[in-house]
């Protein structure tokens, strides 16, 4: 079933922040930042920038009327900078003039000194300064110090990975609008309008019902706006309230890129062992997460990093310890994973090393050590519906590997200078938030006397199709065509105390409330129907036909409708909806936080050109479980381009940062991220068949995230490639492994170990 | 962005004058491709752009039998990529155009601003202010330097971002400039200069000079050519390095011949005394395996860019023994 949503886009139609039509004495805002990454504001010269033409007001941290404070999870972020920097790009002042050119002009005319204070940019040199955002987190299961003595072989390294750019399409933006009685009405690109009216109402002041937050829909978000959305909906609205005129800010792609946190750099330190046959006995790990100056949603991405450290497999002594390090960066922020690729890349890279040692495929490790059902999970849940083997059997089959290893072999004896590689990556996903309390959602159903329906949920669109899944699930309980059914943007004041839309969870949560409001209304409709044709037998509808025991009644939806508005029938219905059965306790670490898991097994196929360092990816693979797909053409757009956006950080998305901090790659010229000829020659991803999910919405199963992890096996294909073109080569294990690291490891004179 | 007055001159030497007048203040403008995301980013501030594009005669593409082939310096790289001449007798310089950018960025751009774009070192181009602007250090030297050059540099370690520089210089081309009332020819290999000798210029055009033709020599009815651009994307992207091969041989032997590479060096780098050696080089895996272990053989990369040398070496290789 096609996405109508994607005809507007096409078109050109659809409205995002930018092409909002504002009023005539609307305001622009742009944000003066620092420069530096770490120092203490000396001076702040205002004075040539206010002189300009056409600026009206340069507002700094003293004209907050609310709290300097946007900080969500800990209380260490200011909406604009006081007396120290905390980062290259941080906010300090914003200018509001007549138009965004005059506002940008006049931040060019700010003069600032810094009195520079060292900057820290590696996770590992804050730790040795003990610079934590909070005390180390650590899960564990059995004891790993009693199991190392059983195993034949142990193998211990460290692993890589670095920052990514969110690159939505549509950059932060936000426009604020004063109305009557000192409220406010805030438009913002945001994934999450609570979180957003929290951060207005504690800037400004103003109780939270004076601020109406909307969000109509996103051009990407990918969690890039789920916490960080927040300060740029705040400074709009800081602006509006002050000069009491509507104001917007947008950023231009430059500021977006300099300003705004990324993915989390990770460093690893892994230690693995296995028995004779290659089982798995014991696996210790320590995560240096770089968080960046600011706690943001660093914590929750620290713990999704430990749920998923052990990835799809099954290890019955665990030690996981993770540190979440303040350093001189933007904080660094939520994106599709959250934590968990960085988590899963490095009990990979052990599994890659023991083979490695054991002289035998990764895959074989991988496969003997796959979760099976009701094997314990580190933290205190059990694998439940567990399709981790299902899915690699039928990767094996679908995909025919074995052709392909063969394949591969002959074309790696046949070509000096072309090597093929190859590698599985099975997946293991924990649906929910991990903050148990956010797993809720409302929804607002209206039926309008004409038969029309109007929905208000929590739930935000970013191009990912929850408005279609939702207008499907009504349409489904009405019985009633999908023109018929019209979702409304996310609003607080129409549907309040909201969850993001983020944790891959906005379908299943939004759509069980919608589910529930849809059925009591549905309940209500047919009682009317029962009382008008006189029976005490349920009539049913179905295409818009009102049936009485399979005989039609000659009643119509539109009909049924207009009887129930005259019989003064309320044809509105909100209904709340919590995941049932879940909790965690953060003293103990034990607990089931996972509503359910998803699983799925990728098979990654490149050819390495040796000669260049350059490499194609031939191929991406996958048997995904998503349950019964809500809509399987939404599903799978949506696990291609996680699976690409995978790609992209594992190969060729590099982030520089200059050692005092400022952002190098701060435009698309020096940032790379994949385009359609980087893509895989194929990319045939499919749905796990006989598969279902009683926990999920209709049978589904979440598909946001889980399909990014795929890519991870393109790093261990390419790791496989360079091997037989240099069987010596020990390489690190870091990532994104870019044409010099490449380079570097085919052709650098250390024989042994290539640091790249 | 500052102000800037906008002025359309007639002719070359009203151009120029205006140019030698306001040295600092004045630039001239041709496609703009560049010059307009150097304004925008506060790096050059002129107050007088000077258009060289209401100059009438210097966009063209003439080619004379024996003589070889002139390009009016407003030719833009589309009209390069497409002319048939250009095509069949200079196919590398068709290859080259071909790889600069994006279409639109072709349209709009022509052969000359090709040759006298500014470095596209992220310092240089970032609020960092470095010795080629004015400053008191290189960033790139101890800092991220990936993307720098792997010899000739110091104190500033740019590469030159030219594509066509690379392929002109294998082809002997060279320039006509109008300066003081007056036109000189220099040889390519002449106009760039190093950072040794100057860093905060890239070339050795005087206040007012203006370039106005790029002329390559006839090439010889035997001679084979090449231009291979090592890119991270595969579109839209300016080279990590390139090399551009002409050479003649008989049988498998190179009779004569040059080497040019991009991506390594402040200029567009060629080295005599390799091109020397190319005489009798038999195009099999053995000799030219032996001739590219002898390319940069004095580099000296820095902190992240070492990858460069076995890059353009294996480069060079696979293209030699392509031709
Ligand atoms: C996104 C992007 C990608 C690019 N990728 C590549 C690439 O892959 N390979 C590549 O080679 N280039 C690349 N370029 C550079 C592009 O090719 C040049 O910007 C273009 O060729 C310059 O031509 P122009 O006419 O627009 O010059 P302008 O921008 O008008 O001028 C550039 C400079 O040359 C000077 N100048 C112009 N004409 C003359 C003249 N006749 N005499 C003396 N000085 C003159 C100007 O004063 C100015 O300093 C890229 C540029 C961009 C923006
Ligand atoms: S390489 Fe040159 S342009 Fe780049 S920072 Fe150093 S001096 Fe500046």
């Amino acid at each position: 079933m096609e996405n109508i949503d994607l005809l507007y886009h096409a078109r050109g139609e659809s409205k995002f922040i930018d092409d909002l039509r504002l009023p005539s004495d609307a305001l622009y805002a742009a944000i003066f930042y620092s420069s530096t990454g770490h120092g203490r504001i000396l001076s702040l010269d205002l004075r040539d920038a206010l002189l300009m033409p056409g600026v009206k007001a340069i507002l700094t941290s003293k004209d907050i009327p609310g709290e300097n404070q946007i900080g969500g999870v800990i209380a260490d972020e200011t909406l604009l900078a006081e007396d120290e920097v905390h980062y290259a790009g941080q906010p300090i002042a914003l200018v509001v003039a007549e138009s965004p050119e005059c506002a940008r002009k006049a931040v060019k005319k700010i003069k600032v000194l810094f009195d520079e204070l060292p900057v820290v940019l590696d996770p590992r040199e804050a730790f040795r300064k003990g610079s934590f955002i909070i005390p180390p987190r650590i899960f564990s299961m059995g004891n790993t110090s009693l199991a190392w003595d059983n195993c034949l072989v142990i193998v211990e390294g460290r692993a890589e990975t670095g920052a990514q750019e969110h690159l939505y399409l549509e950059t932060q933006g936000s426009v604020a609008y004063p109305t009557d009685s000192g409220s406010l009405k805030v438009t913002s690109s945001t994934q999450a309008p609570t979180a957003v009216q929290r951060a207005v109402s504690r800037v400004t002041g103003l109780p939270m019902n004076k601020i109406e937050v909307e969000a109509s829909r996103l051009g990407g978000g990918f969690g890039g706006k789920e916490d960080q959305a927040n300060s740029f909906a705040a400074m709009a609205a800081l602006s509006a309230l002050k000069l009491n005129r509507p104001v917007k800010l947008v950023l231009s792609r430059q500021e977006d890129l300099r300003i705004t946190g990324k993915r989390h750099p990770y460093s690893s330190d892994f230690k693995l062992g296995l028995d004779s046959e290659g089982r798995i006995l014991a696996y210790e790990v320590t995560f240096y997460q770089n968080a960046g100056a600011s706690a943001d949603l660093s914590p929750a991405i620290l713990d999704r990093t430990l749920f998923h450290c052990t990835n799809s497999y099954f290890v019955p002594n665990v030690k996981a310890t993770a540190y979440s390090l303040r350093t001189n960066l933007p904080p660094m922020t939520a994106f599709r994973g959250f934590g968990a690729p960085q988590g899963m890349f490095a009990i990979e890279s052990a599994i890659f090393k023991a083979a490695e040692k054991m002289g035998v495929e990764p895959s074989y490790l991988q496969e003997k050590n796959l979760l099976k059902e009701g094997d314990a999970f580190p933290y205190g849940q059990s694998a439940e519906g567990c399709r981790a083997k299902e899915s690699w059997l039928a990767a094996l089959e679908t995909f025919e590997t074995g052709e392909i290893k063969n394949r591969i072999e002959k074309f790696n004896r046949e070509n000096q200078f072309f090597k093929k590689g190859f590698a599985f990556m099975p997946i293991c996903f924990g649906i929910s938030f991990t903050n148990a309390s956010m797993n809720q959602a409302g929804a607002l159903v209206h039926i309008y006397s004409d038969g029309s329906i109007g929905i208000s949920t929590a739930a935000v669109e970013m191009g990912q199709g929850v408005n279609m899944k939702l207008r499907q699930i009504a349409s489904a309980i009405f019985q009633v065509s999908l023109d018929k059914i019209k979702i409304e943007p996310a609003n607080t004041t129409r549907v309040a105390n909201t969850s993001p839309t983020a944790a891959s969870a906005a379908a299943d949560l939004n759509g069980k409330a919608l589910e529930k409001a849809c059925n009591e209304l549905l309940e209500r409709l047919l009682n009317a129907a029962a009382l008008k044709l006189k029976t005490e037998d349920k009539p049913v509808i179905i295409n818009e036909e009102i049936l009485l025991k399979e005989e039609k009644t000659g009643l119509k939806w539109e009909d049924l409708v207009k009887m129930a508005f005259d019989e003064r029938m309320d044809l509105t219905s909100h209904a709340h909806h919590i995941t049932p059965g879940i909790y965690f306790d953060k003293l103990l670490n034990q607990g089931r936080p996972f509503n359910y898991h998803v699983y799925g097994t990728g098979v990654v196929e490149v050819t390495l050109d040796c000669l260049r360092g350059t490499y194609t990816v031939d191929s991406l693979k996958a048997i995904h479980d998503s349950g019964k797909p809500l809509n399987p053409l939404i599903d799978r757009g949506q696990a291609e381009g996680a699976a690409i956006q995978g790609l992209g950080w594992l190969t060729m998305e590099e982030i520089a940062y200059a050692s005092k901090g400022p952002l190098l790659s701060d435009s698309l010229s020096a940032y790379k991220v994949p385009d359609v000829y980087f893509s895989p020659g194929e990319l045939d991803i499919r749905f796990l068949k006989a598969s279902d999910n009683p926990r999920g919405i209709f049978n589904s199963k979440a598909i946001g995230e889980p399909p990014f992890m795929y890519a991870i096996g393109v790093f261990f294909a390419l790791y496989n490639a360079i091997k037989e073109f240099r069987p010596e080569v020990r390489m690190d294990f870091t990532a994104p492994l870019t044409n010099e690291r490449l380079l570097l490891a085919l052709y650098s004179k250390e024989k042994n170990t290539v640091t790249a | 962005m500052k102000n800037f007055n906008y002025i359309q001159p007639k002719s070359l030497k009203e151009a120029s004058d205006i140019l030698k007048k306001k040295p600092h203040e004045a630039m001239l403008y041709a496609g703009g491709t560049d010059a307009l995301g150097l304004m925008k980013q506060d790096i050059i501030k002129p107050e007088e752009v000077v258009n060289l594009k209401s100059v009438p005669g210097l966009n063209y593409i003439s080619y004379t039998n024996g003589k070889g082939l002139r390009i009016g310096a407003l030719t833009e790289l589309a009209e390069i990529a497409e002319n048939p001449v250009i095509s069949e007798k200079y196919p590398i310089l068709r290859h080259a155009a071909l790889a600069v950018a994006s279409p639109q960025l072709r349209n709009l751009g022509t052969i000359a601003g090709n040759l006298c774009q500014r470095p596209r070192c992220w310092y240089y181009r970032e609020e960092f202010n470095c010795l080629r602007k004015g400053g008191d250090m290189c960033y790139a030297f101890d800092g991220q330097n990936k993307y720098h050059c792997v010899i000739g540099g110091g104190p500033c370690f740019i590469v030159h971002p030219s594509d066509l520089a690379v392929v002109l210089l294998a082809l002997d081309a060279k320039l006509t400039v109008f300066g003081d009332r007056k036109t000189r020819t220099v040889q390519l290999k002449d106009f760039f200069v190093s950072p040794g000798d100057d860093y905060q210029h890239e070339n050795n055009l005087k206040a007012g000079e203006i370039i106005t033709e790029i002329q390559i020599p006839e090439l010889p009815q035997d001679a084979k050519s090449a231009f291979v651009k090592f890119r991270e994307r595969g579109v839209w992207d300016f080279a990590v390095v390139s090399v551009g091969a002409v050479i003649r041989k008989e049988g498998s032997k190179v009779i004569s011949g040059k080497l040019a590479f991009g991506g390594v060096a402040p200029i567009p780098w060629m080295d005599e005394s390799l091109n020397a050696k190319l005489p009798g080089v038999a195009l099999s895996e053995e000799p030219v395996a032996q001739l590219v272990s002898e390319i940069l053989k004095k580099a000296e990369p820095l902190s992240k860019n070492a990858y460069k040398v076995p890059l353009v070496r294996n480069l060079t290789k696979r293209l030699l023994l392509e031709l």
